[in-house]
């Protein structure tokens, strides 16, 4: 039994994702492969169908996209990740969606994702974009590993927590595959590069200058390069006014509820140790066997067996949330910042085509013209900074909804899966245990 | 899984007959009280007979809500489960391992028909009223299932054998008329599972379920509930007659048969002595609705003490109390004061917490306090019933005084009383370990080992104890930060713009609620049965040490006593030496003196040796009794939450498939 229970964690650790997919296509086909592909965060599978799942997953933004329906030219799977020394790297295979023969496998490490984003924002005009935001860097050093047990397990656990190449994956995949399903972003040729050519990019040259400015230009590029807007200034349209309302407000909610989703993660497997400690303790039971303690003794290894199971199907369960909801409400978080960069992006223009306009009206009449010129120049880019982050957020908020729906669905049913496993077992436990043999002989 | 459940209905009919072939191996040597039996059982008191009845009634109702329960589940579950088969395997495991049990019911099932033959040979040996038969009888006995089911498919015997009984027994309920007739083949066991099922209440329920869950263990639950009905009190006394001649046959008997009933039969032929005066009475102890009393520093706790018996020491058969916890310490104090001394293990009294008790008196009910409270009460009831087990005990003047005496005499003192046994306690204790350091020389090898194996006993559960500490807080933890969850979800619920969404996420919120509630009835579950039972054991154990300790006393009583007659016999010898005839005299009168001292205290000393050994078994067969009974039931509440966790995940999949 004890073998099987530890497949069954293999299973739900390495494949999870896969396997719920393969569930829900099995159980429920009507909208199985919507709900799987919206997220496509890792069908890690290479089979046939697999393959043919995927193009039409990062097709399925396409109704959102009335106008001219995008095409993504790429599909991409972080398949793995290994330490080389201090340095994480990561596997990537891409397949161009028009030919699947092409494939490509590249490998990259965090830097290059860093100059990746860095290329993308100032390469490309993303006034109206909101810029998938990069996974935060995944600590690697053993301080940090020890840190975030103590954060996760309490300070009284003394266990650490491995590292968590996994998750950095799926991160970094689901990073991609939002760079390459975006339509603009999508067809940025640093993108191609990044996938498709062997060699990393100029990370090698270019890091020490880079990457000592790399944060703030950044930071200055995300925010259009304009300081100090006032927070609550009025918007001339009511969709942007609303938007900037609630943006500000369900961020801030989603980082809590991000927070305290992972503390009930962490609750589970606190849980999980705990039950490990008490089923170890019995384990280890006592030695004299004789007498009542034979029978007691037997008691307990058929308790600390099923106590087992139980942890186990915590873990199961930590590991499952943490992959489905919490995934997505991780990525939100992050997301959700983005979106409030790009407004605020827009609202710099919008100040700046007030001001063209007020100048115009204070404008003396020998300059007048050239007033005129600016202020029809900020319209212009107010306008189209306007009508880009309209089509924007609407796609964005379309797939907002898909993701959660699909990470809810993905929860429960882990979550009812885990636990009927979990009775199985314990069923199983429970009946091992009425029938076993308390005869004992006293002394 | 899902497979084991589906045959409940089926399966009912079938427990009493595979009940029955457990319980032939039992009756054979109990034959002879059968018959005596058999004469009285219309002189059943009604009173046990209602609660019976109430309790079926219960349980009844337990059943149709389990089966309601899994019906839903197993279908779903079974789906599951094949499902998985397809994609992964580990499930597979839990699908196919409980299938050999339908099997085994259905060979049960076959089997009664065996009852024929052993009956017959019961009645040889009634006749003979040999101890020898035993073990031929097992042996035919356990031949007989094959045969017949190899044999025969014939009903027909078996319902002969039940019409047969059915004009015996004027039993109400068709489908369980074995097991009311099994109550009348054997007799003996009946004192014994009047105390397994009547005491701890909880172990009771435990049991009740067993009956939704088809697997082997069930078919024994309605059989011993049912003789209980029936038997108790007024079949006991002729028992108790019969009983020692029997017992020699019981000795043997009971170590090849099969598991639960094992614990009662030991303890039956352990204690027979004592137990048979005893353990054949219902007494049932509740102590229930904890409230202050006065105000400050001067406020305390009473409670409600509610006992029914049948015992006919006692004046009334159902009788409530006010007590308050000194007057607890207090019955724990005489008690021990008069039997610890003699080698009898009393029951651990409850700890005083001043942190907790300042907390009551300074606060107006807050939730911690109320905690306290009911932690205090289970931990005062289960006290009682620890007690009402004792077949000594539970006979104490002083017990029967303390639950049915409207007026306590006020223990001198009370919070002096209450002090003065913990310090006794703690300097017991020390003494024991000074004494067992020292170690008298053990002559006798099975307290050495005994000791040995106590005090790594309670090594084990002191480390057990922490660790369900530590699991109870992890569990409450977990339910915190799941309500915190609740509260953020309901929040981005009412930001969220899209309807579905939204609606989605505020189920969310309040699936989660609901999660919290499980994690924290769960934590509880953690405690009142793991953590209170482990610290209870403790507790017991320390008194075991006591005892130990008392036993100490006394062979160093006895050495003193031996070496004090020594040196009168050396005195006298010096005396007729020096021909101090005078003195002689008065020497051979300190001699005598001396021998009868040193007579009473191998006496004591052999007495006390007597009863801790009975304590210790006694205390062994509880143990297992009890562990055996709370682990279940912990693993039930284990599976209990898997069940809720499954129902409330269940009811918001569709709502979140819903949202797009």
């Amino acid at each position: 039994m004890r073998s099987v229970v530890l497949y069954r964690s293999v299973i739900a650790q390495e494949g999870e994702d896969q396997d719920v997919t393969s569930r829900l296509t099995s159980s429920k086909m009507d909208n199985a492969t919507d709900e799987t592909n919206t997220n496509g965060t890792a069908d890690v599978s290479d089979s046939p169908e697999a393959d043919q799942d995927t193009p039409e997953s990062s097709g399925l933004p396409e109704p959102t996209l009335p106008p001219k329906p995008f095409e993504p030219v790429f599909t991409v799977k972080v398949t793995d990740a290994a330490k080389d020394g201090e340095v994480v790297k990561y596997s990537l295979k891409t397949a161009k969606i028009k030919s699947e023969s092409e494939e490509y496998k590249v490998v990259r490490q965090y830097e290059d994702f860093e100059w990746l984003e860095h290329c993308l924002i100032t390469q490309n005009d993303i006034g109206g974009i909101i810029v998938p935001p990069l996974p935060p860097k995944p600590s690697t050093t053993a301080q940090s590993a020890e840190a975030r047990s103590k954060k996760q397990l309490g300070n009284d656990i003394k266990l650490v927590v491995g590292d968590e190449f996994e998750k950095d994956c799926r991160s970094l995949e689901k990073y991609l595959q939002l760079v390459v399903t975006h339509p603009i972003l999508g067809q940025d040729e640093s993108i191609t590069k990044f996938l498709t050519v062997r060699e990393a990019p100029t990370r090698a040259k270019l890091k020490k200058s880079i990457f000592s400015n790399l944060s703030k230009s950044l930071g200055e590029a995300r925010k259009g390069g304009h300081k100090m807007v006032p927070k609550n200034m009025p918007d001339v349209n009511e969709f942007f006014q609303k938007e900037r309302d609630t943006v500000n407000e369900v961020s801030l909610q989603m980082k809590e509820a991000k927070e305290n989703y992972m503390k009930i993660v962490y609750g589970e497997q606190r849980v999980a140790v705990g039950l490990s400690h008490l089923s170890t303790a019995l384990h280890l039971g006592g030695q004299l066997q004789e007498g009542a303690d034979v029978v007691v003794n037997k008691l307990f290894t058929q308790f600390s067996e099923g106590l087992e199971d139980a942890k186990q199907g915590l873990e199961v369960m930590a590991v499952n949330d943490e992959n489905t909801l919490g995934f997505s409400l991780d990525l939100y978080s992050r997301y959700l910042e983005a979106e409030k960069e790009m407004l605020y992006r827009r609202t710099c223009k919008m100040m700046e085509f007030e001001a063209a306009t007020k100048a115009v009206e204070k404008a003396k009449p020998q300059k007048r013209q050239m007033a005129e010129a600016a202020r029809d120049k900020a319209e212009k880019e107010f306008e189209d900074i306007s009508k880009a982050a309209e089509k924007e957020l609407k796609n964005f908020h379309h797939q907002r909804v898909l993701t959660f729906q699909d990470s809810l669905v993905r929860h429960a049913d882990a979550k009812i899966k885990a636990a009927r496993d979990t009775y199985a077992l314990l069923t199983k436990c429970v009946t091992a245990l009425k029938t076993l043999d308390t005869n004992f002989k006293p002394l | 899984m899902a497979d084991d459940r589906e045959p409940p209905p089926l399966f009912d009919d079938e427990k009493p007959d595979k009940k029955e072939d457990e319980d032939d191996l039992f009756a054979t040597p109990n034959e002879a009280p059968k018959e005596e039996i058999k004469d009285e059982p219309a002189s059943l008191p009604t009173e046990p007979a209602q609660d019976k009845a109430s309790e079926d009634l219960f349980a009844a109702d337990d059943d149709l809500f389990g089966e309601a329960v899994k019906e839903v589940d197993t279908s779903k579950l079974r789906r599951k489960l094949t499902e998985d088969v397809d994609d992964l395997s580990p499930p597979l495991t839990p699908l196919e391992e409980p299938k050999p049990l339908i099997p085994t019911p259905a060979d049960s099932s076959k089997a009664p028909p065996k009852k024929e033959p052993p009956k017959e040979k019961v009645k040889k040996y009634s006749q003979a009223k040999e101890p020898k038969p035993l073990i031929p009888t097992q042996a035919d006995s356990s031949k007989a299932p094959k045969k017949d089911a190899s044999e025969n498919k014939n009903p027909p015997p078996k319902e002969e054998a039940k019409k047969k009984e059915d004009s015996q027994t004027k039993e109400a309920k068709p489908s369980k008329k074995e097991p009311a007739s099994m109550a009348k083949e054997q007799p003996p066991l009946k004192p014994m599972k009047v105390s397994v099922d009547l005491h701890p209440p909880k172990p009771g329920e435990g049991e009740e379920v067993d009956l939704d869950s088809p697997e082997t263990e069930g078919p024994s639950s309605p059989a011993k509930m049912e003789p209980d009905s029936d038997s108790s009190p007024l079949e006991a006394p002729p028992m108790a007659e019969v009983l020692p001649p029997a017992k020699p046959v019981i000795e043997e008997k009971p170590k090849p048969t099969p598991a639960p009933r094992k614990p009662s039969m030991e303890k039956s032929k352990e204690e027979i002595e004592e137990e048979e005066s005893g353990d054949q009475f219902a007494l049932d102890i509740k102590v229930h609705d904890p409230g202050k009393i006065g105000d400050g520093m001067g406020a305390y706790m009473s409670y409600k003490v509610t006992t029914q018996t049948s015992i006919p020491a006692f004046r009334r058969p159902s009788m409530t109390v006010t007590r308050r916890f000194s007057d607890f310490l207090g019955l724990h104090e005489k008690l021990s004061q008069k039997h610890t001394h003699i080698g009898r293990i009393v029951p651990p009294a409850p700890e005083k917490s001043v942190v907790g008790m300042t907390k009551i008196k300074m606060s107006k009910e807050d939730t911690s306090s109320t905690e306290f409270v009911e932690k205090r009460r289970a931990l005062l009831e289960r006290f009682l019933q620890r007690i009402s087990l004792h077949p000594v005990l539970q006979m104490d003047p002083d017990f029967r005084d303390f639950l049915e005496q409207d007026e306590l005499p006020r223990a001198t003192s009370t919070s002096a009383v209450s002090g003065a046994g913990v310090l006794r306690l703690i300097k017991g204790v020390g003494d024991t370990f000074s004494k067992v350091t020292i170690k008298m020389d053990e002559s006798d090898q099975w307290f050495e080992e005994k000791q040995n194996q106590v005090e790594a006993l309670d090594q084990q559960l002191k480390k057990l104890h922490a660790s369900v500490e530590a699991l109870v807080t992890y569990r409450k933890e977990l339910g915190i930060s799941t309500s915190a969850f609740a509260k953020s979800t309901a929040m981005l619920s009412n930001s969220e713009e899209h309807t579905a969404l939204s609606r989605a996420l505020s189920q969310l919120a309040e699936v989660e609620e609901k999660i919290e509630l499980v994690h924290l009835e769960q934590a509880d579950n953690d405690f009142f049965l793991l953590s209170e039972l482990l610290k209870d054991y403790i507790g017991i154990i320390q008194a075991i040490r006591v005892v130990f300790h008392e036993r100490v006393k006394s062979f160093h009583n006895w050495q003193n006593a031996q070496q004090n007659l020594a040196k009168k016999r050396e005195q006298e010898a010096k005396f007729k030496q020096t021909g101090k005839t005078d003195k002689i005299a008065q020497a051979q009168e300190e001699i005598r003196e001396w021998e009868g001292k040193v007579e009473k205290g191998r006496e004591d000393f052999e007495e006390i040796s007597k009863t801790i050994r009975t304590e210790i078994r006694r205390f062994e067969t509880n143990r297992v009794k009890d562990f055996r009974n709370i682990i279940i039931k912990y693993m039930e509440t284990l599976m209990n939450s898997q069940q809720q966790l499954i129902k409330y995940w269940e009811g918001f999949l569709p709502e979140a498939k819903a949202i797009a």
